[in-house]
């Protein structure tokens, strides 16, 4: 560019700065209608932001308290299982159902050994082993129904990590006694008590439980095999304690079922595991319905605010356009005087419209700066009230520079597509017109 | 230097027609001030318009140092007229948010020059505004606008000024001035047309033509 060419800019700035200082009301109130437009669309952007760091923050809050509230009662629910576990009885495959649900046990036996078989089997499923002999009888020496069970506690599983004992066994000459036949009998701890002819010690007297072991004597599982003439023989045996995750009533069954040569029939005695597990899935998965339908109310509300800033940003746009460009055909109306002077002096229609397309620009910027600022402000403002109630996103999550850059770009290019038209009537404008009317 | 020929222009309306130039026909040589009167609406504005290339006539042929400006663009033209042609209105025309100065400058944005700030000032002092150079229009008096229009017209140093009612809003001192500046451009080789209805200009005019119903009704008056 050279000195000329400079003389050139410098002289159409002038013009346009000195009509600007000129017709402040005019470039003030075009000025004003981009700063209403860009400031309802930047506090409009903003809260929609803040909104969403809002909703993410208690979405994140929501869910990681239901994640926590679900790994506690994930937690509970492994105790519980891990107390529970799955409990089967194994009884002999002879054994009549209907008859040893009437009599509360298993009136025909198997082998004591099948007890030696399945702690020395490779079952993994399965933690504790209880053989047992039980028999519904009259204490003769005190002509009282009982319930004789002989117990030896748990069969020894060799190939395993030794395990808390989850019942004791009973000592030889002893007898534990349940809490009705001690309290009807007279019996208490250290006391003797003859039983089909052996004396036994009362070692303990359990407390009420509420069942048939109220009625029942535990003594040593040889002394009862020899007192009920059944040398090596059980009626059952008690597997407790299924703490493999993949274990189900069907595999135990069939494990044990296999050890021991379908020579038995294995009952699910605890079947409250599997349906406190299926809970506590289901548990999981209202909880994660309960974040999931959060989340989806979230995003409604996110949508029904960006549908609604898609109608209201559209015509503030609009409204502020088609207000600049009437503002500006009504300063290109005001200055027909001038501008036909300006093209009778030799300026080129294309230096007319320059002059009035920087002063859309300028208008532009202006009014982009100031309205990214009033709409920040506007944003800030509800965001400090949001904070009064302890709900505020803070003005680092507010700002956002591609805003703030888009409205200082955005407004001088659409500033100035609302001022090309009018700007194209003046440089078109006839100076003969003009200077013949005036 | 200027050569009219034969030029008409007729203003078409919805409502009427005006036959504004009936085959006008004149000649300004270099040096030369010629006064165009007549009545008002007998055409002389538009005489001046269609030979300061703003307004094309519909017939005949109007040249400038031998250029039919109506033979360029519309933008060629308008730099033809930065160039080749000054302006003076009775309404001055003065740009009103711009100083004494800066209106002066106005015609070097069609007309780059690197010594236009110094010929402005030069007009400035010339006409006796310099104490006005920073002044806007309306601060100054009707007499000092028009000597401001006259300065800016000048600034290009154009062969050809054209001037339209110049003292038509001043009082006698001041029409003399002007028209004083004006004989004095003609003396230094430029050519003028004035076009007035009042005789106030005849005395500083070498060649005065009467004007009526478009057409020159003589050579002289």
């Amino acid at each position: 560019m050279d000195v000329a060419e400079g003389a050139i800019g410098m002289t159409l700035w002038r013009l346009v700065t000195r009509e600007i200082a000129y017709r402040r009301l005019n470039f003030g109130l075009a000025v004003l209608a981009v700063l209403v437009a860009v400031g309802c669309l930047v506090a409009e952007l903003t809260l929609l932001r803040a909104h969403e760091v809002r909703a993410e923050r208690l979405s994140d809050a929501q869910d990681a308290r239901t994640r926590r509230m679900v790994g506690r009662l994930a937690d509970d629910y492994r105790v519980i299982t891990k107390q529970l576990g799955y409990n089967v009885l194994v009884l002999p495959a002879r054994q009549d159902l209907g008859r040893f649900y009437l009599e509360g046990y298993a009136t025909e036996t198997m082998p004591e050994e099948y007890a030696r078989r399945l702690a020395e089997s490779r079952l993994v499923t399965v933690q504790h082993l209880l053989p047992s002999l039980q028999e519904k009888m009259e204490w003769p020496e005190r002509k009282f129904p009982i319930v004789l069970v002989g117990t030896r506690g748990e069969a020894p599983q060799g190939r395993r990590d030794p395990k808390d004992p989850i019942q004791p066994p009973v000592a030889k000459g002893t007898m534990v006694v349940g809490h009705v036949a001690a309290r009807r009998l007279g019996l208490a701890p250290g006391q003797a008590a003859a039983l089909l002819g052996r004396t036994f010690s009362v070692a303990k007297v359990h407390p009420p439980r509420g069942n048939e072991d109220d009625v029942t004597v535990w003594i040593d599982l040889a002394e009862a095999q020899a007192l009920l003439g059944k040398a090596g023989r059980i009626n059952a045996i008690l597997a407790l304690s299924c703490l493999c995750a993949e274990a189900t009533p069907e595999g135990i069954r069939r494990e044990i079922t296999t050890v021991l040569d379908n020579n038995v029939q294995v009952l699910e005695l605890t079947p409250q595991a599997a349906t406190r597990r299926a809970a506590r899935l289901r548990a999981a998965e209202h909880a994660d319905e309960a974040v999931a339908a959060q989340a989806a109310g979230h995003e409604q509300l996110r949508l029904v605010r960006e549908a609604l800033a898609a109608w209201i940003i559209p015509l503030v746009v609009v409204g502020a356009t088609v207000w600049v460009g009437a503002l500006a055909f009504g300063n290109v109306r005001d200055r027909g005087g001038e501008i036909g002077i300006l093209r009778a002096v030799g300026w080129r229609a294309r230096q007319i419209l320059a002059v009035f397309l920087a002063k859309a620009v300028l208008v532009g910027l202006a009014g982009g700066a100031a309205g990214y600022a009033a709409g920040f402000a506007v944003a800030a403002a509800w965001d400090a009230r949001e904070a009064a109630a302890g709900d505020g996103v803070g003005m680092a999550a507010l700002f956002g520079p591609w805003l703030m850059v888009a409205s200082v770009l955005a407004a001088p290019v659409l500033a100035a597509l609302a001022g090309l038209v009018p700007a194209l009537l003046a440089a078109r404008q006839d100076p003969a017109v003009v200077l013949r009317e005036e | 230097m200027l050569r009219v020929e034969n030029v008409t222009k007729t203003y078409r309306g919805a409502a009427r027609t005006v036959s504004a130039l009936g085959g006008v026909s004149l000649e300004v040589a270099a040096g030369e001030f010629v006064a165009v009167q007549g009545p008002s609406g007998c055409g002389k504005t538009t005489l001046l318009l269609a030979v300061g290339g703003l307004l094309r006539p519909d017939a005949g042929r109007v040249t400038l140092r031998g250029a039919d400006p109506y033979a360029l663009s519309s933008e060629a033209r308008a730099a033809w007229r930065g160039i080749h042609v000054g302006f003076v209105f009775q309404q001055f025309h003065l740009v009103p948010y711009l100083t004494v100065l800066d209106n002066v400058l106005a015609p070097s944005v069609a007309v780059p020059s690197a010594d236009a700030e110094t010929r402005a000032r030069e007009l400035i002092r010339r006409f006796g505004l310099s104490d006005r150079a920073d002044h806007v229009p309306a601060e100054l008096s009707t007499g000092e606008r028009q000597r401001v229009a006259l300065a800016r017209a000048l600034l290009n140093r154009p062969g050809l000024v054209l001037a339209d009612e110049p003292t038509g809003n001043l009082d006698p001192a001041s029409a003399a001035i002007v028209l004083g500046h004006l004989a004095e451009f003609a003396k230094s080789g430029g050519g003028v047309l004035l076009v007035t209805h009042d005789p106030l200009g005849a005395p500083y005019a070498g060649r005065t033509l009467r004007m009526e119903h478009g057409r020159m009704s003589n050579d002289t008056c």
